[in-house]
């Protein structure tokens, strides 16, 4: 009986050892982490035309000009991500036309028609070379762009060349921003 | 007294019966018991799968080996032990305040495990397992050196008219022990 006892206390002393040593280990076996994916969405970058370039009247075989930075000059309003670099391109006109397109009548831009304002003012004649880009080529213009707080203006002005016997009538054509985001 | 004395025998001889198997019918032998405690295994979320600015309408991919913005997960463990990896990946980023979501997808190509723990830029077939599918990792091991990395990428798809504002959502990573 003695030995029985011996032996019975041997092998609840090894089963005890066996459950003690495998507790650790099921412990350490697994682990979590949490990270995160993320990503920022820019406001949506906005242009919006808010005066039109404006030549007034013009007299037969006499060009007209208007500066970039005169109150007639055309305005382009850009609006979206304060600081996000963006992409301008400009489509021209070559001609303005009468509305039955009877009559048509040359339009140049020269190499220093455009201005760019980061101030946002909307305000031509108030343009100065610290506010931006000024007199500036409209067919290449700059791409360092960024949208001011306020946002961020063009001021575009141009050069109309009437014929001598050039129809008279109201003439127009469209002049076209295309404004995108560059990831800068 | 002649009960007495044999009562006393009788006595006498159960105490021999008690010590006799003792003697003769038992044996002792000593085996040894081993085992081995693995080092713990821990994982941690050591950067965030940043897409940076997006553009509404505009879908943009981050890969898997963008040193910069691809997630990392770091495990760290017993070196050369299998393991097993899983991802639980979202369907969604969220703004904050959940008032808008933005779809994220993750294609079959869009992990990698670095069992030699280079760079999302420089990992290899040679350094564990690249192109794999995030949605059914491969059985890994803990590199030699104790560590092994997990790389992710993905792709945000914003809609034309997605809200502004930054969007986040929870990647977790379970890693265990697989006993080989």
């Amino acid at each position: 009986m003695v030995a029985s006892t011996q032996k019975l206390i041997r092998i609840s002393a090894f089963v005890a050892l066996l459950t003690g040593m495998a507790i650790p280990r099921s412990a350490v076996a697994q682990d979590v982490a949490v990270g995160q994916a993320e990503a920022v969405v820019l406001t949506v970058v906005s242009v919006t035309s808010s005066a039109s370039l404006d030549f007034g009247d013009v007299l037969q075989g006499v060009p007209t000009s208007i500066a970039n930075n005169n109150a007639s000059a055309a305005i382009f309003e850009i609006a979206g991500e304060t600081d996000a670099g963006v992409d301008l391109y400009l489509l021209l006109p070559q001609q303005m036309h009468l509305a039955d397109n009877s009559d048509r009548m040359p339009i140049i831009f020269s190499s220093t028609d455009a201005s760019i304002d980061t101030t946002g003012a909307g305000d031509p004649p108030g343009m100065a070379g610290g506010k931006g880009w000024q007199n500036v080529n409209p067919n290449s213009l700059p791409t360092a762009v960024t949208i001011g707080s306020a946002g961020t203006d063009l001021y575009l002005g141009g050069t109309t060349v009437p014929s001598p016997n050039q129809k008279a009538g109201a003439y127009a054509a469209d002049v076209v921003l295309t404004v995108s985001y560059n990831g800068q | 007294m002649v009960r007495k004395t044999a009562f006393t025998g009788l006595l006498v001889a159960l105490a021999l019966l008690a010590t006799g198997p003792g003697v003769l019918a038992q044996e002792v032998a000593n085996g040894p018991s081993t085992a081995t405690v693995l080092t713990m295994i821990t994982a941690t979320a050591s950067q965030n799968l940043n897409f940076g600015q997006i553009y509404g309408g505009t879908p943009k991919t981050m890969g898997y080996n963008q040193d910069d913005s691809s997630a990392i997960f770091t495990v760290t463990g017993q070196p050369s032990a299998g393991i097993n990896l899983e991802l639980f990946l979202p369907e969604y980023l969220s703004l904050a305040n959940g008032s808008a979501r933005m779809p994220v997808i993750f294609s079959t190509t869009d992990a990698a495990i670095d069992t030699t723990t280079v760079t999302p830029s420089t990992v290899g077939a040679g350094n564990g397992w690249i192109n794999r599918n995030p949605h059914s990792l491969p059985a890994a091991v803990i590199g030699s050196g104790g560590t092994t990395k997990l790389y992710l990428g993905g792709k945000v798809v914003p809609s034309v008219d997605q809200k502004a504002g930054s969007y986040s959502g929870d990647i977790v990573l379970s890693v265990s022990y697989t006993g080989s």
